[in-house]
């Protein structure tokens, strides 16, 4: 059986800080017929590579906005607050999985990451990008927070078509694609909503929540069949 | 070239919200496991036997962790007026976490929530509401949850003594106790009130628990040392 990490996100819970995720990650990983193993928000300076004997595949999900200073720039003043320690852990968890080898499945902020990871940068508030698209973030009154996506190629097309309906909620997004990613799906905008090459599978929107979207579960499907 | 850090399976709360369920483990229960060395992989409450099967033949130790009580119902009780919210699908995979781990002779250990676990799955009972009764003394919890401190007393020659000494002064968060020890199993410290803070196995089995959770790093980072060295 191949096993999926899954970083945690930091949040405090019942006054505590605690490790969390949302538990859908880990049924549809159990669903799509591997095991979930949740780690931890990496100490400073502890060892990432550790948990890359225990994991065939590494998902990074969503959170809070990456430090812009990753990229080159200082802070938009739209930005959340960042979490050093959490991007410091997830770097050093992608990094250790390139270097292992390892398959990369990326929703939302982790898609962010492995772009800028790859030397590729961000929108830091999405407005700036003249959108026609409602992406969601910064936009508490939204109401519908979906939208159509046109799919170029890549595994992107042979899981949903060559267009979708997909959640959206976020106010970053990819702005210079890094090199070695291939953009397989736009916004109507232009906004890259998938990156993919032979080790990496990045999306924008939440797969985690399947409301209108029966396709989320062969993403997972997918990306499994391939480690 | 360091030795291969032991892989520590910890289990986790959870709880349906309304956008989502959660699952999480807090950091304070985690952290000290990393200050020893180890390797923390956290368990989103499994419930598929074959998959649990592949953790515990992986694992170098489980960790049943703080929470909220195991329903009343695992210990052939209606729960009392203050203890009616539980979570069947941890209690579920906590369940089966731990008969696997007892088959393979895994070494466990539980914190809060986790020794009255290891009690309950071992055919004993708690007390459920600790705020009331003969037993009440209010001297282990608060009403906003946030913990109190009081002192326990540990017996000698015993996996509590060898963590904390003969006498020392724990957080405590918790509603629901234990006064008599599953069969098999001793009371290894105890607080002022005679309410058990730490059982072991009778039979040298790996099995220990503390009451007091993590909540205050000394006390953690000494009961996990004594673990480790317990399963060196």
């Amino acid at each position: 059986m191949k096993t999926i990490g899954i970083v945690c996100w930091p949040d405090v819970r019942d006054g505590v800080p605690v490790y969390e995720i949302n538990e859908r990650f880990a049924t549809q990983v159990e669903r799509a017929g591997a095991r979930p193993l949740l780690i931890p928000v990496l100490a400073p300076g502890q060892d990432a590579a550790q948990y890359m004997e225990w994991i065939d595949g590494l998902l990074l999900i969503g959170g809070a906005d990456i430090a812009s200073f990753r990229y080159g720039e200082d802070p938009h003043p739209e930005a959340e607050r960042y979490h050093f320690r959490r991007d410091d852990a997830e770097w050093r968890l992608f990094e250790a999985a390139m270097a292992a080898n390892k398959k990369v499945l990326a929703v939302c902020r982790g898609m962010h990451l492995v772009n800028v990871a790859l030397g590729g940068t961000l929108w830091q508030h999405l407005p700036d990008n003249q959108s026609t698209v409602v992406h969601g973030g910064g936009r508490p009154d939204k109401k519908i927070p979906y939208h159509r996506i046109r799919i170029t190629g890549g595994r992107m097309k042979e899981i949903y078509g060559e267009e979708a309906v997909v959640n959206s909620f976020h106010h970053q997004g990819l702005r210079e694609v890094a090199n070695g990613l291939v953009v397989t799906a736009r916004s109507h905008d232009g906004l890259p909503e998938a990156v993919e090459n032979n080790r990496i599978l990045g999306v924008q929107f939440h797969p985690e929540f399947e409301e209108i979207n029966v396709n989320h579960m062969k993403l997972y499907e997918r990306f499994i069949a391939e480690l | 070239m360091t030795r291969k850090p032991l892989a520590v399976g910890l289990t986790m709360e959870r709880r349906d919200f309304s956008i989502a369920p959660l699952v999480w483990c807090a950091a304070a229960t985690v952290d000290p496991f990393v200050r020893a060395g180890c390797m923390p992989l956290l368990l989103p409450n499994p419930l598929d036997a074959e998959l649990v099967a592949t953790w515990i033949d992986g694992l170098d130790a489980l960790i049943l962790t703080d929470g909220i009580p195991p329903a009343s119902f695992l210990y052939g009780e209606n729960p009392t007026a203050g203890n009616f919210r539980s979570e069947p699908r941890r209690d579920a995979a906590e369940t089966l976490l731990y008969r696997l781990a007892r088959e393979r002779n895994l070494p466990v250990l539980g914190i809060g929530r986790g020794m009255q676990m290891i009690q309950v799955l071992q055919g004993g009972k708690l007390l459920q509401d600790l705020t009331i009764g003969e037993a009440r003394l209010g001297a282990h919890s608060t009403e906003n949850g946030e913990p109190i401190r009081h002192f326990v007393t540990t017996k000698p020659d015993s996996f509590a003594n060898r963590a904390v000494g003969d006498r020392v002064v724990v957080p405590s968060s918790h509603r629901c106790g234990i006064q008599m020890p599953a069969p098999g199993f001793v009371v290894t410290a105890k607080a002022d009130d005679g309410i058990a803070e730490a059982i072991e196995s009778e039979d040298g089995a790996p099995v220990f628990g503390v009451q007091w959770p993590f909540a205050d790093p000394d006390t953690a980072d000494r009961v996990v040392r004594a673990f480790l060295e317990e399963i060196a």
